[in-house]
């Protein structure tokens, strides 16, 4: 390849890349053009738009892969690994514009363009999203070849390649979350695609919301990123992790943080904790990579917040595979990598990823294994999965987890476009219990889907048997916290276990057996199909003619031929002594726990090898084993009978474990609350109080009206009572103050005053004392009255000059024609001379 | 006046322009409509056409720091009053919003309303007028007239043409905000006495009140009193209950100006001149400030999510976006401020925009009762698309012109230096906290409620089965609206993709105010305390001190502003550089 001449396309400058701008902008032209003229271009043209503005950014995206790798091979980088450095860094770049200037601190700021950026990571991954984009976009156009909305939909679908391009070739936090909540709104969009459902709209707005709950800790992140790593950039914070400022800032304890270790003794250097994580820094960095994985967890569906994905399903099944199974669900796993060099240096927010994603990954299991709906298990399988690759990044394998994203995209897309394909085929049916023996009528989609299904339960030499094997192996080895490694590498087994088990129960209750249970030749046809795309009388048996199912089943095996060979590019260390092709590929853009750790340890790891894979292919054999006796065997009746032993259990589980309604009992009840009291409060208290003084203005309006009688004689009255009551205050209490003009040298005062004052001057040295930080500490009361003592005799004169060259405190005494006293001071610093430090009270 | 100035005396036209042509309107016979309608939005384009020229060499690294466009003569001189205008980058893009939806209001009004459409411009234009005067007055009696005078004419609008209880709103309205200006015009008196007792002669100069140093108390209740006239206006939480009031009577144009422009006089009014001109209380109080903003933010949005009145709905998440803008400001950082103001544009866009399509359903249908809607999207799906992207810019998806604003401000306010909280204090030695996280965290829940709420209503009006038989035959988007709404939308990413543009206007101008505002809290502090009386700074506010504090405040000098030809090879190093 080395000797092939691609063009300027393959030898452009490195850091102006424009084929990546292109790349990007096809699919928003492609948006724009289905969303505005849709309806007028006819069902044809939309297909042409979307189709080929996605299937030519993945043409383009094939040369800027090959550009990649023919950078990666050319002199420079060869000369870079003579001079050892394995690790040669090599990304091409285009900066589009400069979008806005960001802070990094107080003061300094960062200038944050639209750049796009390729390196092998987000290489990997346009391969992905575009290929598996371009398969879905023409899977949609069978599948949406009967609903109304097509223009619609591929204007969504177009807008989300869209974003999800921005995501994975952003080169920065910030240019990342554009295309992060770009594919937020598309996936909104898309979920609620059938609108005139309120439960499809509901879904949707969940969706956006729990991702928003996500977004808000990845914008903190980010913060505390630029505040504490210097950069939005993910190249600079890489550089800036190599220096020992920036490393020490992110190392440096939170207030919080302080705070918790001050008031909990022994919580920093707990011994019992430090077997579970190497320790608790409860730093800044800590902080960011928490938040940031609380925006992993919103994203890509991770306890406590995956809550969304399973009701995503309400959008057609080709967003669920898009969107919901190969591509956005696995930004947070990206983003991981992204940031794997930082994650790296967090070793308990590592060890809390990997708990985060075991727990998700059994716990998701669980729940499909009693579910009915093809879309159902499969959407929790996909959280299930997503739990893997978190527990990959997690033991601090990242390009494993990495591995499983890539896998996962083509079984998981296959998995559901073979659903979605099989509720086409069938009258928009998907519970398992009406479906059986399609393997009959639909031949082929069951192949496409049973090689999908081999590939996610880890068969032997299937994809998914290499990329679960790899995360196991390193979970049983994690070198930083063994602990979480052992419990991690038990949940994940179980995990397994359970998928091959509810994969296996899945296709055989929907494939295996005797014709669609739905089907019953007597009945009339009249059942309604809200889709708007029916085929028919809903009755009829499933069949597989039409152009429609042959623009679906072509990347049914397409997927399926990938999810089986796509393995090949990560065999396994202990059977070829070198890591996959895949790994060593990513090595460069991807960190991993192992790369700063001594031979032995890397040795030492690999040992674990053999007995992971062993494991993984018990737990394979035990659940298909299970799933095969349960219902190939038995029918099904053991699995009727653990159902009716424990109904309970069976309820709880088949309900999800009830986390919405836990969700809905406390946090939304709350925020509701919170809500119906601010608009109460609102309209009740604080304008019941704005409007309580206009009434009550009113009211004394009411009171003073009778005295505005017009009668001159009681205005009179009221004039002289005034003029009189003035008198008496000014002349009964008496009231001074100073005001001093500087000047040159002279400074002059200015007593304010009242009719028939008379004035005593008096000037003496403040207290010298440093502590004396107030004036009444400065110039005591006491010392006045002396100095008034002495002073001369009073007089009439308001104004008075004097010299000042050392700090003074003036004093003035009023006394009215009453004899009543007041005095007033102020302290006086001479011009020009060093003042001393005067504390003000506010300080 | 400089060569690149195109029009001498730009801001006199801007401002007497319009309220003669006001005084014009009144001669054009009722008989005829389309003239009337054509005078008023000509004469708002012309301006919108003028207005443009501030943008003229507003990027020329001297003088976009400091006052542009100035004029400066005698008016009153015996009590020192001057007409004294101009036009920095904090006013710079508030004017330009003025002119740029005086227009665009005008033409969507003639919609609905078809009476009195004369007053009505007469009202519009008379507004404008004093909008513009309240952003460029450099003097403070100035200051206080236009503000005051732009109540008449809303209270008009409000008052004439709103809906039922429209009298009660234009009345609270005039009320609530007068009273609290009230005191901003006793405080003004007394700055100017105290001016006139320390050098012999009035002024109402801002420029020359800039120089005033007050003892501590004093400071702290002149601050309290021009801060509550325009937290009133902002409005801040507690003393925003005028506004849903305001925009459920107003007519949509009168919402639209409304949010759009007018609340923002508050924002402008706490950052120019209560924080400009009390450096010491608004260092002192800027945390509080920054705490009410943070609950009014959401506060704001959990109230708005319990609206059933559409107009009600969007007045409280004014509230809650104009709490952002607070917390901007009351940052005091660089980009903090800057995000502010940049938000303060956002919101009249988007606020704009929303008012805007509320008053197209209500032209329709006659109610904003939320519950009356239902499925639209099906009837109405232009007007459903341009409502999404709207809601979308409202809650700050990246691309649209809210997420730059709330980005900077979160992450200016995060790291903001002068948020700090100092306790266990002994004598003048404290311990120093960061707060700044703390209001970042309570900001991105405001976010969050924003998603809610805005995505709850576009549900409840825009999906699920259109029940109700009324809404049936709606139709979309007629021409009138599209061009109201265009220019909305394009402003919505124009600011959303291309907010440089509009940065490097505001920034520089943000930084000497900054500059000037550390430096004279710095001498305040070290030479004023023991002050009784008020005292005159002496170049302190215009010459910064010369090294650093060493606080960590940000440098007294202003990085040169780098032209726009040459920022393609600005590298991030020098822009640091140049922050540090």
């Amino acid at each position: 390849m080395n000797h092939i001449d691609f063009g300027q396309l393959l030898t452009a400058a490195p850091d102006h890349y424009n084929l990546l701008g292109w790349i990007v902008l096809l699919p928003l032209l492609g948006a724009i053009i289905n969303g505005i003229w849709g309806q007028r271009i006819g069902r044809q043209g939309v297909y042409i738009a979307a189709i080929s503005a996605v299937g030519m950014s993945f043409l383009l995206s094939i040369l800027a892969f090959l550009a990649l790798l023919k950078a990666g091979n050319n002199a420079a980088a060869h000369v870079a690994l003579e001079a050892g450095q394995p690790h040669h860094y090599v990304s091409l770049s285009f900066r589009a514009w400069d979008w806005f200037i960001a802070p990094i601190g107080p003061s300094a700021v960062e200038m944050i363009p639209v750049r796009y950026l390729v390196d092998p990571l987000s290489g990997v991954m346009l391969l992905v999203v575009t290929g598996v984009g371009t398969l879905i976009h023409v899977y949609s156009a069978g599948y949406m070849s009967h609903d109304p909305g097509f223009a619609r939909f591929f204007a969504y679908l177009n807008l989300f390649i869209f974003a999800m391009l921005n995501l994975i070739l952003g080169d920065s936090l910030v240019t990342m979350f554009l295309g992060w909540e770009g594919v937020g709104l598309a996936s909104y969009l898309l979920i609620g695609f059938w609108y005139t459902n309120n439960d499809y709209a509901t879904a949707g707005r969940k969706a956006f919301i729990v991702n928003r709950i996500g977004d808000a800790g990845l914008i903190l992140g980010m913060s505390i990123l630029a505040w504490k790593g210097g950069s939005y950039q993910f190249e600079t914070l890489r550089a800036h992790l190599h220096e020992e400022t920036f490393i020490n800032a992110l190392h440096e304890r939170t207030g919080l943080g302080r705070f918790l270790v001050d008031a909990v003794p022994g919580l920093a250097g707990s011994a019992r904790l430090g077997t579970f994580v190497s320790s608790i820094d409860f730093s800044w960095g800590g902080a960011a990579c928490l938040l940031l994985f609380i925006g992993c967890c919103g994203k890509s569906a991770q306890f406590p917040l995956y809550v969304w994905l399973p009701d995503a399903m309400a959008g057609p099944t080709p967003v669920s595979a898009l969107i919901h199974a190969a591509t956005m669900v696995t930004a947070g796993i990206y983003l991981l990598c992204r940031l794997s060099f930082l994650y790296t240096h967090f070793s308990t927010v590592l060890s809390i990823i990997a708990l985060v994603g075991a727990f998700t990954a059994l716990f998701a299991a669980t729940i499909a294994v009693t579910q009915v709906e093809l879309k159902k298990v499969l959407a929790y399988s996909t959280v299930s999965q997503l739990g893997f690759m978190f527990m990959g990044c997690g033991v601090g394998a990242f390009s494993a987890g990495f591995f499983h994203v890539f896998t996962h995209a083509f079984f998981k897309a296959c998995l559901f476009l073979g659903a979605g394909a099989v509720m086409h085929a069938c009258g928009d049916r998907q519970d398992i219990r009406q479906l059986g023996g399609l393997k009959k009528y639909l031949p082929n989609i069951t192949l496409p889907m049973a090689v999908a299904t081999l590939a996610i339960i880890g068969t032997p030499l299937t994809s998914g048997f290499f990329s679960k094997d790899e995360i196991l192996f390193r979970a049983l080895s994690n070198p930083f916290a063994p602990t979480v490694g052992k419990i991690v590498f038990a949940m994940g087994l179980a995990a397994a276990t359970l998928t091959a088990f509810y994969m296996c129960r899945m296709m055989i209750i929907a494939f295996d057996g005797e014709g669609p249970r739905y089907h019953d030749p007597d009945k009339v046809a009249h059942a309604h199909d809200d889709h708007g795309h029916g085929h028919g009388d809903p009755n009829a048996l499933p069949s597989e003619h039409g152009i429609d199912m042959k623009l679906m089943i072509a990347p049914l095996y397409v997927l399926a031929a990938l999810a089986i060979l796509v393995g090949g590019l990560g065999l396994p260390h202990a059977w070829t002594g070198s890591e996959g092709i895949l790994p060593r590929f990513l090595e460069p853009a991807v960190a991993d726990v192992l790369q700063t750790r001594s031979a032995e340890v890397v040795h030492h790891v690999h040992s674990f090898e053999w007995p992971a894979m062993i494991a993984g292919v018990l737990s394979w054999i035990t659940g298909t084993g299970l799933a095969f006796w349960v219902y190939k065997l038995q029918k099904g009746e053991p699995a009727d009978k653990v159902a009716a032993a424990a109904p309970g259990l069976y309820r709880l589980v088949f309900d999800k474990w009830r986390v919405d309604e836990l969700y809905d009992a406390t946090i939304l009840r709350l925020v509701r609350g919170a809500a119906i009291f601010a608009a109460g409060f609102d309209r009740y208290v604080v304008d019941g109080l704005v409007n309580l003084v206009g009434t009550m203005a009113m009211g004394f309006g009411r009171i003073i009206k009778p005295i505005q009688t017009g009668a001159i004689q009681v205005y009179g009255a009221f004039v002289g009572v005034g003029t009189l009551a003035l008198i008496i205050w000014a002349t009964l209490m008496p009231a001074v103050s100073i005001a001093s003009r500087p000047g040159a040298g002279p400074v002059t005062f200015e007593a304010s005053g009242g009719p028939g004052y008379t004035y005593r001057w008096a000037f003496y040295d403040p207290d010298p004392r440093p502590e004396a930080s107030q004036l009444d500490q400065r110039c005591p009361v006491n010392r006045a009255t002396e100095a008034l003592v002495r002073a001369e005799a009073p007089s009439m004169a308001t104004q008075r000059t004097e010299t000042i060259a050392t700090p003074r405190c003036a004093v003035v005494e009023a006394t009215n024609a009453f004899g009543r006293r007041a005095y007033a001071r102020t302290l006086v610093l001479p011009q020009g001379a060093d003042q001393p430090a005067v504390n003000p009270q506010g300080r | 006046m400089d060569s690149t100035q195109t029009t001498r005396h730009l801001l006199s036209v801007l401002i007497w322009f319009p309220a003669v042509a006001a005084l014009f309107a009144l001669f054009i016979p009722r008989q005829a409509p389309k003239v009337l309608r054509a005078y008023g939005v000509g004469v708002g384009l012309f301006l919108f056409g003028q207005s443009l020229q501030l943008l003229v060499g507003s990027t020329h690294s001297v003088q976009s720091r400091t006052f542009r466009y100035v004029e400066n003569v005698e008016w009153i001189p015996s009590f020192g009053i001057r007409y004294h205008l101009g036009v920095d980058g904090i006013s710079l893009w508030l004017i330009l919003l003025t002119t740029f939806l005086t227009p665009l209001t005008l033409y969507v009004s003639f919609g609905a309303i078809r009476n009195k459409q004369k007053e009505f411009i007469a009202a519009m234009l008379f507004l404008q007028s004093a909008m513009i005067g309240a952003f460029v007055a450099l003097d403070l009696f100035l200051f206080y007239t236009f503000w005051e005078l732009m109540l008449v004419p809303m209270f008009l609008i409000i008052g004439v043409f709103g809906g039922k209880n429209s009298v009660y709103a234009a009345v609270k309205f005039f009320i609530y905000t007068f009273a609290g200006s009230v005191f901003m015009l006793l405080a003004i008196l007394y700055m100017v006495a105290q001016y006139k007792t320390l050098t012999g002669h009035y002024s109402f100069d801002y420029q020359d009140l800039m120089r005033l140093g007050f003892p501590v108390s004093t400071e702290r209740m002149l601050f309290a009193a021009f801060t509550l006239a325009f937290a009133i206006k902002v409005p801040m939480w507690p003393v925003h209950t005028w506004l849903p009031d305001a925009h459920t009577e107003a007519p949509t144009g009168g919402s639209m100006i409304l949010a759009a422009i007018m609340l923002k006089l508050g924002t402008y009014g706490f950052l120019r001149f209560s924080l400009g001109l009390f450096p010491l209380a608004g260092h002192w109080i800027g945390p509080t400030v920054a705490l009410f903003a943070c609950i009014g933010i959401i506060y704001g949005a959990l109230a708005a999510w319990r609206q059933y009145d559409f107009k009600r709905l969007v007045a409280y998440s004014s509230v809650s976006h104009l709490g952002f803008v607070m917390l901007g400001l009351s940052s005091r950082s660089p980009t903090g401020v800057s995000g502010a103001i940049l938000q303060m544009v956002n919101h009249g866009i988007s606020t704009g925009a929303l008012f805007l399509l509320v008053g197209v359903l209500y032209d329709r249908r006659h109610t904003r009762d939320v519950a009356e809607f239902g499925g639209l999207a099906k009837v109405m799906p232009w007007y459903a698309a341009v409502f999404v992207l709207v809601t979308m810019s409202s809650i700050g998806l990246p691309g649209t012109n809210g997420f730059i604003g709330e980005f900077l401000i979160i992450t200016g306010s995060f790291s903001a230096d002068l948020l700090r909280w100092s306790y266990h204090c002994v004598g003048a030695d404290c311990e120093v906290a960061q707060i700044g996280p703390w209001f970042a965290l309570l900001a991105v829940s405001g976010v969050i409620l924003g998603a809610v709420y805005m995505l709850d209503v576009t549900q409840k009006v825009f999906f699920g089965a259109a029940t109700n038989p009324k809404n049936r035959d709606l139709t979309d988007l007629n021409s009138r609206e599209w061009a109201g709404l265009a220019p909305l939308v394009v402003a919505i990413f124009a600011l959303g993709l291309f907010p440089m543009y509009f940065r490097d206007r505001i920034d520089p101008s943000v930084r000497s105010f900054l500059a000037v505002y550390n430096s004279k809290r710095e001498a305040l502090r070290d030479g004023g305390g023991a002050h009784l009386t008020p005292w005159l700074l002496e170049e302190a506010a215009t010459t910064p001190p010369v090294t650093d504090p060493g606080n960590g405040l940000p440098p007294p000098a202003v990085p040169e502003a780098v032209p726009h030809a040459a920022r393609a090879q600005r590298s991030n190093d020098l822009l640091v550089a140049q922050g540090n």
